[in-house]
């Protein structure tokens, strides 16, 4: 399909010339490893894969690019689960290469790094002067922090700290006909030019470097699991929490169907099975402070009828939990070849309402439902279990998942909490965005990329048609 | 001049679809500050008419489970902080002693003493209604803790000055009123150096430092400590000892006094008499940009006050003009500290936006803040404000 899309002649050569050799390629069965990202029902393949080594190497790269016409991908790990990194077409701009971290000042707690490093990695080279990069998505050792900013990533622990975006505090950022610009967060009077180009998933240019926010690493953290015999009882346990006063760090829910796939697996923290939901709730602070909060919260859940709260009494019974959840995503490959999974943020209140309601569209469409998720944030995966293989489950796996967007936006919530829309959710934005609204994200984007050529499809729906899908 | 207060949206739509001249003032009757493509010299003069979302101040929305509420963008501080405490909770930036609107406060988005703890004004809009200045009444975010539908338009808003558009209406995030919250206010002349005194005091949840011109009084602190009692109360006694080892005098103060229930001071601004700039060093840096900065005020005239914010490195310098209004030149302190960047003792390489923001001022000062910004940040300022039909003014009202 691609090849009805020739690259203009001479611009493989042109880019050969501005990157290090071997940077460049456009045979097919090597472009085949990048066909997707972690949202392997939405697929398509670039006519080639460029990989600049540093941001005078992508300057070059975006103006040829430019200069050519012709539209290109940003691209980190692709670990991305909205299709966002995947190209139909056109030339994929991978920063994995791009992999430095340039400075940390330990004085101002901020890095400066490239797209390409690992998100893991910023707190790899942190740690020695006691910081850390807060932000912690589940794919922490995998993705890239050039990929987080672009799709403003969440994870666990922002329920406290907050999202990327609160975390990035200047970037430079290579504008679709290969401008570099930086921007900050408005401190000089300015709009806040950085928190729009914070999740704006490509479609505005490519991110070349990033300071980051540090923040010293807490002296104390306190972790517990609840186990409860009931969804319901346990979503109404985490609106309890906060009714205590307390603000955990994390506050997050694991259901019977994942504890069951994690506990056959390498990463089994030894909950019983029978457990219909399990809450992670950690705290930190001073030492005293975190025992203190998580008393207050240990509290709060057996008023809701935890049946029992497993403290972690070590720093490895801590990980123990971590990993049970942070691996649930990898763990549910034992049950089916593939997960839908799904993304959207509600009310928090609703929560104890719209799980049993999740199930319910699960079993109506004969699929099944794995949740595990930022509870605390409201932040839902209601993730279905298929086989794309099977054209039938496909198309009932989205008709669920539409199902499911659209009862949580009716709760006062959103189409996507972290995962970003990318090509997935398009479709879903005439749900919480007027028509005025996307004109304007529409001009926005035409404001800096007249050619259509930045992640083209991504984020914005066109501007014809129904958009209530 | 005449100053609008509309009593609906509906009104507000009306005034801004037949008025010429385009400025908000969201809280009233402080209005001040004139586009500068409009007013007769340029030079912050008055604007024939104005307006005022002072009577849109309704609760729309309160969702105290959900940790948010949705109100109109009149209502002030003092009254938001004492509806979200009835049930419970709190809003960090209603403990500041300004009572601003809050349409005022997100226009402004000022530094709050909580935003190193609990996050800037920008964590805090989850979603708001905007007036475009073509009467377009368009609806940004979701009452929601994460969202990354879109474009992330309410940071774009936030800190704007109206320049996209008025707000009318926003839903902010709430937070659990902190188990215990106490304040105590510190004097004394160790205090002078801000980040070694802050290194051996216990975890403060806010720091505001200040200092009067010519530093003839020694410098003061006020620090807040929030959370459990225990963790609390240990934090107290050290903080006190630390202040009695020192010699500085610590009072605590009264909580009733300074959160709900305060009533702000109207203050009618008469632009050019006085002004306010924000210096940001980044952490670490702030003891050395504070000498910096003293170092240039002691030449200056007028009689100012410096603020701090340690914890995230930013200086607030405020002055009372001697000279008239439409004085035409940036004070000399200003211009020589931007041409140094705002940043003392970085090394490597930097990635930072120009650090002086003028919160209040004049044509010359606010040009002057504008040519710090890089030309490409200019250019896509004004493509992106044309997207929003918005005001392609370098700034707009004072929003006390």
């Amino acid at each position: 399909m691609s090849s009805e899309r020739a690259l203009p002649a001479g611009l493989l050569s042109a880019l050969r010339a501005v990157v290090q050799p071997g940077a460049v390629f456009d045979e097919r069965d090597r472009l085949i490893a990048y066909e997707a990202d972690a949202l392997t029902t939405s697929r398509g393949l670039p006519d080639a894969a460029v990989f600049p080594a540093d941001r005078d190497e992508l300057i070059e790269v975006i103006r040829l690019l430019h200069e050519a016409r012709v539209p290109f991908v940003a691209r980190g790990a692709g670990t991305g689960l909205a299709g966002g990194a995947v190209a139909r077409g056109g030339v994929l701009v991978c920063t994995t290469r791009m992999h430095r971290i340039l400075e940390v000042d330990a004085a101002a707690q901020t890095a400066l790094v490239e797209p390409g490093v690992l998100t893991d990695a910023i707190n790899g080279a942190a740690e020695e002067y006691g910081l850390r990069y807060l932000p912690d998505p589940a794919s922490a050792a995998a993705c890239t922090i050039g990929g987080n900013v672009a799709m403003n990533a969440g994870g666990p622990h922002c329920l406290k700290h907050g999202v990327t975006s609160d975390h990035v505090a200047a970037l430079e950022v290579i504008l679709p006909d290969g401008t570099p610009l930086v921007v900050g967060r408005g401190a000089d009077g300015g709009l806040d030019l950085a928190g729009i180009f914070t999740g704006s998933e490509g479609t505005l240019g490519v991110i070349s470097r990033i300071r980051v926010n540090l923040a010293p690493v807490a002296a104390g953290v306190r972790t517990f699991l609840a186990l409860f015999d009931s969804v319901a009882d346990a979503g109404r346990a985490v609106g309890e929490i906060f009714d205590a006063g307390v603000v955990p760090v994390a506050l997050e829910l694991v259901d019977r169907e994942t504890i069951a796939v994690v506990e056959s697996s390498i990463f089994a923290a030894g909950l019983p099975l029978d457990t219909e939901a399990a809450l992670v709730v950690e705290c930190e602070g001073d030492p005293d402070e975190a025992v203190e909060d998580l008393e207050e919260a240990e509290k709060a859940v057996m008023n809701c009828g935890a049946r029992e709260v497993r403290h972690a009494h070590t720093d490895q019974e801590r990980l123990a939990i971590w990993q049970a959840r942070k691996k649930a995503y990898g763990a549910l490959g034992r049950l089916a070849p593939d997960v839908f999974v799904q993304d959207a943020a509600v009310p928090r209140s609703t929560l104890p309402d719209l799980l049993p309601r999740f199930m319910e569209i699960a079993r109506r469409h004969d699929l099944r439902i794995a949740n595990f998720f930022h509870a605390g944030d409201g932040n839902v995966h209601p993730n279905l279990l298929f086989d794309r293989r099977d054209p039938d489950q496909v198309t009932r796996v989205q008709d669920a998942g539409a199902e499911i967007m659209a009862l949580c936006v009716e709760a006062g919530g959103t189409i996507t909490g972290e995962h970003g829309v990318g090509a997935d959710k398009v479709r879903h934005m005439g749900l919480v965005f007027g028509s005025d609204e996307l004109e304007i994200m529409r001009a926005v984007r035409e404001a800096t990329d007249r050619l259509d050529l930045a992640n083209p499809g991504k984020l914005l729906p066109e501007a014809v048609g129904d958009l209530t899908g | 001049m005449k100053t609008y207060r509309p009593e609906s949206e509906l009104d507000l739509r009306e005034w801004v679809e037949s008025s010429t001249d385009r400025l908000v003032d969201e809280r009233a009757p402080a209005v001040t500050g004139a586009p500068l493509d409009r007013s007769p010299t340029g030079l912050g003069t008055l604007p024939r008419s104005s307006v005022s979302t002072t009577h849109l101040s309704h609760v729309v929305d309160f969702r105290p489970r959900d940790l948010t509420i949705t109100v109109g963008a009149g209502m002030r501080m003092s009254a938001l902080a004492r509806i979200v405490d009835e049930e419970d909770l709190w809003f960090p930036f209603a403990e500041a002693p300004d009572d601003r609107s809050i349409g005022g406060w997100i226009a402004a988005a000022p530094v709050g003493e909580f935003d190193a703890s609990f996050g800037p004004v920008r964590r805090h809009v989850l979603a708001c209604t905007l007036l475009l200045w073509d009467g377009r009444s368009t609806s940004w975010g979701r009452p929601v803790m994460k969202n990354v539908a879109g474009y992330d338009v309410p940071k774009l808003i936030c800190g704007s000055r109206s320049r996209l558009g008025i707000v009318t209406a926003a839903t902010l995030r709430l937070w659990p009123r902190p188990r215990i919250l106490r304040r105590f206010e510190l004097t004394g002349e160790s205090l002078h150096d801000v980040q070694a005194a802050l290194s051996g005091m216990p975890r403060l949840e806010a720091v505001r430092w200040r200092v009067k011109a010519g530093m003839t009084e020694p410098p003061s602190m006020t620090v807040s400590i929030a959370g459990g009692p225990k963790s609390v109360s240990a934090r107290a006694e050290k903080l006190e000892a630390w202040a009695r080892d020192r010699g500085v005098d610590i009072r605590e103060q009264e909580r009733e006094a300074t959160s709900s229930g305060s009533v702000g001071v109207e203050r009618p601004v008469r632009p050019g008499t006085s002004a306010a700039y924000r210096v940001t060093f980044g952490r670490g840096y702030l003891s050395a940009g504070l000498k910096d900065v003293n170092r240039r005020l002691a030449r200056e005239l007028d009689p100012w006050t410096v603020e701090a914010y340690p914890a995230i490195g930013v200086v607030r310098v405020s002055t009372q003009r001697q000279e008239a209004a439409g004085q035409r030149h940036a004070p000399a302190w200003l211009t020589t500290l931007a041409e140094a960047g705002g940043r003392v003792g970085v090394a490597g390489p930097s990635l930072d936006a120009p650090s002086v923001r003028i919160e209040r001022g004049g044509h010359a000062e606010h040009e002057a803040a504008r040519r710090m910004r890089s030309i490409g940040a200019r250019e896509i300022e004004s493509r992106w404000l044309a997207a929003f039909g918005g005001l392609q003014v370098p700034w707009q009202a004072d929003y006390l």
